[in-house]
């Protein structure tokens, strides 16, 4: 029988299935027997989760957004002559 | 400013385009790639990964000039969108870690946590494990939980918090983000692990509901 020690060790390749057949069975079968190592197991799913789920992209700052806007316009600047 | 289509997604990679693949080198096909397109899309993006893997706006600022500038001389030998978040990727993370070296800013960096601290010798738990409430909808409109992450991310060691934010936050895959990093998959995925533990470690008092 595999410790919860064990089990949060595995846990990384548990949720994404790469852990082999035999280590994976000992680590469900732990699972059946320990509602504290579900419960682990559930918050280790919920901090892949979150991220992807409350993360946003957020805006520039509005001096940096002007600083590129400036390096943007001289950039088209020598673009546009360039082609002329 | 706002980002087009699919702006609200956290990677460098909008909404509608492919998921990063292996391959680096820009290629020809797709639309052409403008200068105002790098600016609007790109930028902010660019900016947000810097911001989270260095955990200091005004540093993100530099880096993300540093890479527009860096974008813009290479624009006209690169045209094809498609594979430009691949080699963007390279590009930011480069910059992002040269920049920290320049900068020792990992002297900052302590002692690693134990991530495994909370068990017993006999591999028992040490503190009663609690039920998490964070139900979908609750994360996808709180903007507490936002700015927990965000600075719980922002108190990984390095080591941690740069695979963590290309993982879990950019989702590339293992093998992408050793590449990036000059690592091997195995310690990216045990980094990785780590990184999570610590985000629980650190999120927990304020998700957890009482005990089972």
């Amino acid at each position: 029988m595999i410790t919860c020690r064990e089990v949060v060790e595995l846990l990384g390749d548990f949720v994404s299935d790469e852990l082999p057949p035999q280590q994976r069975e000992r680590l469900e079968q732990h699972l059946h027997g320990c509602p504290p190592c579900v419960l682990y197991l559930e918050s280790y799913r919920a901090i892949i989760r979150l991220p992807r789920q409350a993360l946003r992209i957020t805006s520039l700052p509005p001096h940096l957004e002007a600083r590129l806007r400036f390096i943007l316009n001289d950039y088209l600047k020598i673009e546009h002559s360039s082609q002329e | 400013m706002t980002p087009r289509k699919g702006g609200n997604t956290v990677s460098l990679v909008p909404e509608n385009s492919e998921r990063l693949t292996g391959a680096a080198a820009p290629d020809h096909s797709g639309p052409p790639l403008t200068a105002e397109q790098v600016f609007r899309e790109y930028a902010p993006r660019v900016y947000n990964l810097a911001r989270r893997m260095l955990g200091d706006a005004t540093d993100a600022e530099d880096v993300t000039q540093d890479v527009f500038v860096q974008v813009l001389r290479k624009l006209p030998t690169f045209r094809a969108e498609s594979a430009f978040p691949t080699w963007l990727y390279r590009v930011a993370v480069n910059t992002i870690l040269t920049y920290r070296r320049k900068r020792a800013l990992w002297l900052r960096q302590g002692p690693l946590p134990d991530v495994l601290a909370d068990f017993h010798a006999d591999g028992s738990h040490r503190h009663p494990v609690r039920p998490w409430l964070t139900g979908p909808e609750k994360a996808a409109v709180d903007h507490e939980t936002h700015r927990l992450i965000e600075t719980a991310i922002t108190r990984l060691p390095d080591i941690y918090r740069d695979v963590y934010v290309l993982a879990d936050v950019e989702e590339l895959p293992a093998p992408r983000v050793a590449e990036l990093l000059g690592l091997n998959v195995a310690a990216v995925k045990s980094r990785l692990h780590r990184a999570r533990l610590l985000m629980r470690r650190a999120l927990a008092p304020y998700v957890e509901g009482s005990a089972a």
